[in-house]
């Protein structure tokens, strides 16, 4: 019997690798609406208005609820298995059908944080209720029609949170003083007023505007990655992931407070991908070959290679701000590809180092 | 912050080949080994075989199989004759920092003095790193 068998059983291993190809089609065709909508000139067009659907619920909502499911086991396969089905209804033309589903995954994702919630009561449990009760009002507000920024705001809302209480999870490691928690706490709640004010519909966006920035600075404060940078290897390149991310997220309150998201043609889409680009997905590069190995049975291997796409991501973001700010769209234009281009470097970085867990001694 | 004996750090029934065993099993995230994270509750060599039992420092962690099964490889390699390995992942009592180990702490940079006191020392701003 391999490693890989007495790890994961065959079966269970193919339901993972399954959600795991929907979320990287979802992530596949999410990166090419999003290169029709900076205006490239690509066939089915159609696919471009859902692009944030695409990046946020198909893709990460399929992937977060994925990795809940590793830890806690059978019923809670629920939420991915429901929202790669959702990411299928999307990817097939029918956004009637692909909404209530992922409705549905953010309902049995949260009954999974409850039953982590319940079992441990903590404040880095219950925010991850929070969290995911920002997808499920993200996406009733799609259902009901409302404006798809005030959509966005509560989906990124449900980013932010969840990866702030992963990581207010790990910064106990450092013991951090009881009371810091009431500083997390006042940043959670301006996020979420923000998202109730709908204020990347509407702007000026204070509460936004304050909270991400503030979250950014507890965890600058807080978060083990200040620490973490001193091991070699692994841990220091997920450690520069995450301190990019934290200067995203400053920026990205910083564009909202200056930049209202009402008052320039694309002053919405930066702090946007500021937060999307900047904060998330330069999480997800650090966080990626962690988790690869404990769901899909994979060893992959950081090597300083890795720092290169993880450049060009950034690289690609500041072009992308510039040119949002500067409405200029030969530089927007310019930005998506090498965004692409990052990601995919990555990802065959990955591949190419990636092997089977083979036990010493195994035929 | 409580800055408790080194000894509370050590599990319950705690054997010293078995926890050298279990030394290269790493926390990929923080590059500390379980061992130094106070992961380990107990490590026992029995008439019967190997105990482990294991925790993860959150129940949403999705790296607890995976752990186990290397703390299990880790295990085999170095004790080829034991009769039977057994690493079980136990929730009770949940972790806490207490548990750190002082190379855990030294590594994630605690400090090792008590701090001098100081009025925003409550949201951890006085401290010295």
């Amino acid at each position: 019997m391999t490693a890989v068998a007495g790890h994961l059983g065959n079966s269970r291993r193919g339901h993972r690798f399954a959600l795991m190809a929907v979320a990287a089609g979802a992530l596949v065709a999410g990166l090419w609406a999003g290169l029709s909508r900076l205006g490239l000139p690509l066939p089915g067009g159609a696919l471009a208005e859902w692009h944030g659907a695409l990046m946020i619920s198909a893709f990460l909502g399929t992937l977060i609820s994925l990795e809940r499911a590793v830890a806690i086991g059978r019923w809670a396969y629920a939420a991915p298995s429901v929202s790669a089905a959702a990411a299928v209804a999307l990817l097939a033309g029918m956004p009637w059908l692909a909404a209530p589903l992922f409705l549905l995954a953010s309902l049995a994702l949260l009954a999974v944080a409850l039953f982590v919630a319940i079992r441990q009561p903590a404040l880095f449990t219950a925010v991850p209720v929070v969290a995911t009760a920002c997808w499920g009002a993200g996406t009733l507000a799609w259902i009901a029609g409302l404006d798809m920024r005030e959509v966005t705001m509560w989906w990124l809302a449900f980013l932010v949170l969840t990866i702030a209480a992963e990581r207010l999870e790990l910064s106990r490691l450092l013991a951090p003083p009881p009371a810091s928690r009431i500083l997390f706490v006042i940043a959670v709640v301006l996020i979420l007023a923000g998202a109730a004010r709908g204020e990347l519909a509407t702007g000026p966006a204070l509460f936004c505007g304050i909270g991400l920035p503030g979250m950014a600075a507890w965890l600058v404060r807080y978060d083990v990655a200040l620490r973490t940078i001193r091991q070699p290897g692994q841990p220091r390149f997920s450690a520069i992931c995450m301190i990019c991310g934290y200067a995203w997220l400053t920026v990205a309150g910083v564009l909202l407070l200056v930049s209202p998201p009402d008052s320039a043609a694309f002053s919405y889409d930066a702090a946007v991908h500021a937060v999307a680009l900047g904060f998330v997905l330069s999480m997800l590069l650090g966080h990626a070959p962690i988790i690869l190995p404990a769901v899909t049975g994979v060893r992959v291997q950081i090597n300083a290679a890795a720092y290169l796409p993880l450049a060009l991501l950034h690289l690609s973001l500041m072009l992308r701000i510039a040119g949002d700010l500067e409405e200029s769209t030969v530089l927007r234009a310019a930005s998506g590809p090498l965004t692409v281009l990052a990601l995919a470097g990555y990802a065959g970085l990955l591949i190419r180092t990636s092997r089977a867990f083979e036990p010493e001694g195994s035929p | 912050v409580t800055h408790v004996q080194a000894t509370s750090t050590a599990p319950i029934e705690s054997d010293a080949d078995v926890l050298a065993a279990l030394k290269d099993v790493i926390d990929p995230e923080l590059g500390i080994a379980i061992v130094e994270l106070g992961l380990i509750y107990r490590a026992a060599r029995t008439a019967t075989g190997i105990e482990v039992d294991l925790t993860m420092t959150s129940r949403s962690c999705p790296l607890a199989d995976l752990l186990r099964q290397q703390a299990q490889e880790a295990l085999q390699a170095r004790f080829p004759e034991s009769p039977a390995i057994r690493v079980e992942l136990v929730w009770s009592p949940p972790w806490s920092p207490d548990r750190l180990s002082p190379e855990g702490r030294r590594r994630l940079g605690w400090t090792k003095t008590p701090r001098r006191p100081h009025r925003l020392r409550w949201f951890g701003w006085g401290r010295r790193q």
